[in-house]
């Protein structure tokens, strides 16, 4: 849930600050040195299971951490020993050396796969903790800094760094709290749930993915300069892969992706080893297999685990049986579609314009969500491709094609598979290569650019796969993808809840009118996952739309449904249609083709073989003999 | 509402008995029942999630069925393993193709012929194999991967009839094709057919389902609606609003 | 010019080691999907076997290898089964994590039981030199260099020749449609886990008599395992041999020629390097994976 009922933030905030405040007394009341000096030391995991949960949160496995741990260390303690800075200014100087240093090396491998990220972030931690061994003029080398002086003269006993560690654990929660909740927060639980589809609606994946690198490495390395100056001496040691073991065993047993999960996992990780102290050399045996049966019971997470275990205790049976009654009347709705003819428009157009009616009142727009969508004139181009080749995997899958797409029209492309239409829609859209050629988009060339850039230009496409953001509901999917057309800063996040509120609000007020128009709206609250698949369909069809389009392109929309649902499918399209928005569709369909399209290209083997209205595509021989066969089904005898 | 079939019943090779099948909570099946005779070609129609799909991975053994029956000559089959099933000859040609991309058309196959031992029956089905496709003898040894779509759906098709199905499970096989391949997939079904080959059919486009299939159950929100003979079905009022386009 | 055969031929040898190494993760990877960090404690516990079995008990050193790989492979196979099995349908970063809590398991287990001291495993073969040409070659090397062209070869053969092999092929390529061909999917897991695991065995019994053996040896070799897979891309059999070789070859000349501190980075290297000019690897295909 994106945004959970009152009810239930209200007690969390209260039973916030009654945690707050225990943990501001607590020291005073407990005398034992050595509680606190532990408590310390979770604080200071708190923060790296923390900042290492950020990356989860774009999902990206990272097994670096150490790097900006240890780079933040060992600039603040060289700072505060060799060239005596004072400590303030040596602690922000180890949290921007740590953020550079994530900077460099987010640029160098955000760009890969999974599993080849976690294992190059593995070989830079490796190698920095090679350099701190080797690098001896520097950093000692094995026998590492010693006497790092204490933050301030004051600073004597445990108490001080136990103040100090609660101000810094306080300040980062509350501040990835604010992200959660803000435009940062669902562009990263896009990412997290489906790339491809968040990429497609305007969400940058590398932006927010280098956010999160660059917010991560800060927090850890102000963790570091923290260590450093507590325990008043450094050396290569604490760079060991143990050690990025443990903050990853904290994120993910703890619960990854969540708040709660990585503070749960380094309180109950910092505390389990010495529980085990006395157990000797079968500690860290246990610590294994204790490992082992936590992933085999509670793979999730230790706290979603408990989590869904309190829902399901509350209110899980009522829920459910709702939920079933949904599924069941979902069919006989889609057949009264067409009787609802006049008020959908509406509501498209309301969606699309930014004039909203909530509460009775007028709500334009805010200037925080650009609106694309404008009335062109019909016989402008919109996008224009000249020479076009794509060549890869040895074939020549679109060869020289030139292809222009006019304003507000419905453009069909249709072809035998492997001709070249899905290639030609990725290479327009950012999601596959150009070998050669040009494409323009409003007398801007197209070429080199991502996805995202695409979609927040207004070029929005459908997948042929279904592409949901499947866990979350059927609005938030809407909501999710209106982020990509929200201007999304830290500063806005961070520092002016009160905006990022109001947008969260317009977003869901949009949302809210698409489910109206594709016909959803008593689904609203339905996992995604769990709608039959017609319905899937024209959620897809809500999220591109979502997202602002001034030119939708659809990738075999019409697959899988049958007539009746196809019978829909063209009246959403003529709808879209006159709402200005210029539509292409990929389609084996030759209903919906013939239904809808104003103009017919057909592809055969990477080549244009014909071009024109769809009466003249239907006759013509050499469509015919390529694609259509002899049995004209496709032919005009709909009538009954 | 449900038309009476008006022929004698022929030998039964496959009967399900009021099944019910859950995906966690979701009820994709309630109470099926259909049978399929020998040599017959009985056509499953529907909406994508009415079902169709479901019914067909319950058969191979991909999903196990919470209540009912399903025999399959003469035996209790639900709850099988899917390599037993596939042994007593039911064989599930999926949805989508699937074939093995990166290995040969000859490796494929092979594969089809997995729960096969009779080595000297392989070589001469696949020389069957190849006479119905030639095409797949033309490209004998290039990457699966690199066929077109219906080349593909062929591979699928023969990788199937390797395994000596005696009933044989045709999973959506128009399915993204052009209008030209799909003649052509149904020239290849009707051979089939007329061979002797038992078929279960799934289809979206009941057009061409229709003409093909003996008979027919049509499905929907996982509940059989409608059965009759294939004639009868193409004149039903409601086959023909929903699934029939007119 | 001598100094260098020799330091190429070390390279070599180590380089082969590690195409098993590698071999065995590709097919745990490219079949299971699976991070498998326990990979190199199955290297460990081939060699501590091969330490019980031949310098212990007196078996010949060629049968210890055989009956300790059957055993690491025996072992792998529970695990399989208790562990991976009931986690299959998570995300991949659950069985990462479970693969660690086994290696942090394994690792401490062998040290309880025997000890952490390092040992030395004996002498399989006499310790004088053949010569070849300048160079000069020990028995053992020669028995492990062969050794390991000899299971690579076999296992190359086994993938494409054999029934079970084509099954793990087609398993690997697609899990659902291989199933409908009436292929255990269930056994095909247990058995390319413990055919994996069982390499591993070789190839640290192999190495053993070389160097020493120590319970937490098994570390650096699954990291070093992971570069090889990665660097010959995900899923490809001979790119995981390729990739073996450079690596050993280059850790070898790295060693003699720039910096012996710096040998174990340059596994690292290696992977950025490589990843940044290719990204999927040597030889490795397009397309996400994991």
């Amino acid at each position: 849930m994106i945004r959970p009922k009152e009810q239930v933030t209200r007690p969390i905030q209260y039973s916030m600050l009654v945690v707050l405040a225990a943990a501001l007394i607590a020291p005073q009341v407990v005398d034992d040195q050595f509680v606190v000096r532990l408590a310390i030391q979770a604080g200071v995991f708190i923060l790296l299971a923390s900042a290492h949960n950020l990356l989860m949160k774009v999902g990206l496995l990272s097994l670096g951490p150490v790097a900006f741990y240890g780079l933040g260390a060992y600039v603040s303690a060289i700072l505060t020993t060799r060239y005596e800075v004072s400590f303030l200014p040596a602690f922000l100087a180890a949290g921007i050396a740590a953020t550079v240093a994530g900077w460099i090396i987010g640029r160098l491998t955000l760009r890969l796969r999974t599993a080849y990220f976690v294992l190059v972030t593995l070989g830079f931690a490796e190698c920095f903790r090679l350099v701190a061994l080797n690098w001896i003029e520097v950093t000692n080398g094995p026998m590492g800094i010693a006497a790092i002086p204490p933050p301030a003269p004051w600073f004597t006993g445990y108490l001080p760094y136990y103040y100090f560690i609660l101000l810094l654990v306080a300040l980062v929660l509350f501040g990835l709290y604010c992200i959660e909740h803000s435009t940062i927060g669902r562009g990263m639980l896009a990412l997290r749930e489906n790339e491809m589809l968040a990429q497609s609606v305007g969400i940058s994946s590398f932006r927010y993915m280098m956010l999160a690198a660059l917010l991560s490495s800060f927090i850890m390395g102000l963790a570091g300069s923290f260590y450093a100056h507590f325990f008043q001496f450094l050396g290569p040691e604490i760079l060991v892969f143990d050690l990025t073991i443990t903050i990853v065993v904290m994120v993910i047993a703890g619960g990854r992706a969540t708040l709660a999960g990585p503070v749960l996992g380094a309180i109950l990780f910092t505390v389990l080893p010495e529980l085990l102290r006395t157990a000797q050399e079968w500690r860290m045996a246990i610590f294994g297999l204790l490992l082992m049966i936590i992933m085999l019971f509670m793979p999730d997470g230790i706290f979603p685990t408990l989590h869904r275990l309190a829902l399901r205790l509350i209110r899980d049976r009522l829920q459910r049986r709702s939920q079933t009654d949904a599924i069941s009347t979902l069919d006989s709705e889609l057949q009264v579609l067409t009787e609802r003819k006049l008020t959908l428009n509406n509501e498209l157009h309301k969606a699309l314009s930014g004039t909203f009616v909530t509460d009775g009142s007028h709500l334009s727009r805010s200037n925080h969500v650009g609106s694309r969508v404008r009335l062109r004139d019909r016989s402008e181009s919109l996008l224009v491709s000249k020479d076009l080749c794509v060549y890869f995997g040895g074939v020549h899958a679109v060869e020289r094609v030139d292809l222009e797409v006019k304003a507000g029209e419905v453009l069909a492309i249709i072809g035998p598979n492997g001709a070249g239409k899905t290639t030609m829609l990725n290479a327009i859209t950012g999601f596959g290569p150009i070998t050669s050629g040009k494409i323009w988009y409003q007398d801007k060339i197209l070429n080199k650019l991502q996805p995202d850039e695409l979609a927040r230009q207004g070029i929005v496409r459908t997948f042929q796969q279904t592409s949901l953001f499947l866990k979350v509901s059927v609005r938030d999917n809407l909501v999710l993808a209106h982020t990509g057309s929200e201007q999304a800063t830290l500063y806005t996040s961070l520092f002016r809840r009160d905006l990022s509120r109001q947008i969260q609000q317009e977003a869901e007020v949009m949302a809210d009118c698409i489910l109206e128009f594709i016909g959803l709206k008593s689904y609203g609250a339905l996992r995604a996952g769990k709608l039959p698949y017609g319905s899937q369909r024209l959620l897809e069809l809500g999220i591109a739309l979502a997202s602002q389009p001034q030119l939708l392109l659809l990738d075999e929309p019409a697959a899988g449904l049958n007539p009746a649902e196809v019978n829909d499918l063209i009246s959403l399209i003529g709808w879209i249609r006159d709402e200005g928005i210029t539509v292409v569709l990929v389609e084996h369909d030759m209903k919906l083709v013939m239904g809808i399209s104003d103009r017919v290209v057909v592809l055969d083997d990477g080549k244009k073989i014909a071009e024109g209205s769809p009466d003249e595509i239907r006759t013509d021989d050499r469509v015919i003999e390529a694609y259509l066969g002899k049995r004209s089904e496709h032919a005009p005898n709909i009538e009954s | 509402m449900s038309l009476k079939p008006i022929w004698e019943s022929a030998v039964s090779m496959l009967q399900i008995s009021k099944v019910d099948v859950y995906y966690g909570n979701v009820h994709a099946l309630k109470d099926v029942t259909l049978h399929v005779n020998e040599g017959e070609l009985v056509t499953l129609i529907g909406a994508n999630g009415a079902g169709k799909s479901t019914v067909l991975k319950t058969l191979s053994g991909l999903v196990e069925p919470r209540h009912g029956e399903i025999t399959f000559l003469g035996q209790r089959i639900d709850g099988r393993s899917v390599a037993e099933i596939v042994r007593r000859g039911l064989v599930h040609c999926p949805e989508g193709r699937r074939v093995f991309p990166d290995m040969t058309i000859g490796d494929n196959l092979d594969m089809g012929a997995y729960s096969r031992s009779d080595k000297d029956q392989i070589t001469a089905d696949k020389t069957c194999v190849f006479d119905l496709f030639p095409i797949l003898k033309e490209r004998f040894h290039q990457r699966a991967g690199n066929l077109s779509g219906g080349e593909q759906q062929m591979l699928a098709i023969g990788r199937a009839l390797l395994a000596r199905p005696r009933l044989l499970l045709l999973d959506e096989p128009s399915l993204g094709l052009a209008p030209i391949l799909v003649e052509q997939i149904a020239e290849i079904i009707r051979a089939l057919h007329l061979r002797g080959t038992t078929i279960l059919l799934n289809e979206q486009n009941a057009e061409m389902a229709l003409r093909l299939a003996d008979r027919g159950y049509v499905l929907e929100t996982g509940r059989v609606v409608l059965e009759g003979s294939s004639k009868d079905l193409f004149q039903n009022e409601h086959v023909k609003k929903a699934y029939l386009g007119g | 010019m001598v100094g260098f055969l020799q330091h190429l031929l070390n390279g070599l040898l180590i380089g082969g080691i590690y195409a098993l190494m590698g071999i065995g993760l590709t097919l745990i990877f490219g079949v299971m999907n699976v991070v498998n960090f326990a990979h190199g404690q199955f290297y460990m516990l081939g060699a501590f076997a091969v330490y019980t079995i031949f310098t212990l008990a007196g078996v010949p050193y060629p049968m210890a290898l055989i009956i300790s790989a059957l055993l690491v492979g025996l072992l792998a196979a529970i695990i399989e089964r208790l562990l991976l099995k009931p986690i299959r349908n998570e995300p991949i970063d659950v069985s990462m994590l479970a693969t660690i809590g086994l290696s942090i398991f394994l690792a401490n287990m062998v040290q309880i039981i025997w000890d952490p001291t390092p040992k030395d495993i004996g002498l399989p073969f006499p310790l004088q030199g053949i010569q070849v040409g300048p160079i000069s070659l020990t028995p053992i090397r020669v028995f492990v260099l062969v050794s390991a062209l000899l299971i690579i070869v076999a296992s190359h053969l086994f993938l494409q020749r054999t029934r079970v092999g084509k099954a793990i092929r087609a398993t690997f390529q697609d899990r659902e449609a291989a199933a409908l061909m009436g292929v255990n999917i269930d056994f095909i897991y247990t058995f390319t886990f413990s055919w994996g695991a069982g390499i591993a065995a070789l190839a640290g019994g192999l190495l053993a008599p070389i160097f020493q053996v120590f319970p937490t040896m098994g570390a650096i070799v699954t990291a070093k395992s992971f570069a090889v897979v990665i660097v010959g891309g995900l899923g490809s059999f001979p790119g995981a041999i390729l990739a073996g070789l450079l690596l050993g070859v280059a850790e070898s000349l790295g060693a003699a020629y720039i910096s012996s501190g710096y040998r174990d980075a340059i596994a690292f290297i290696l992977i950025i390097v490589v990843l940044l000019v290719r990204p999927t690897g040597l030889l490795g295909k397009e397309g996400r994976v994991g």
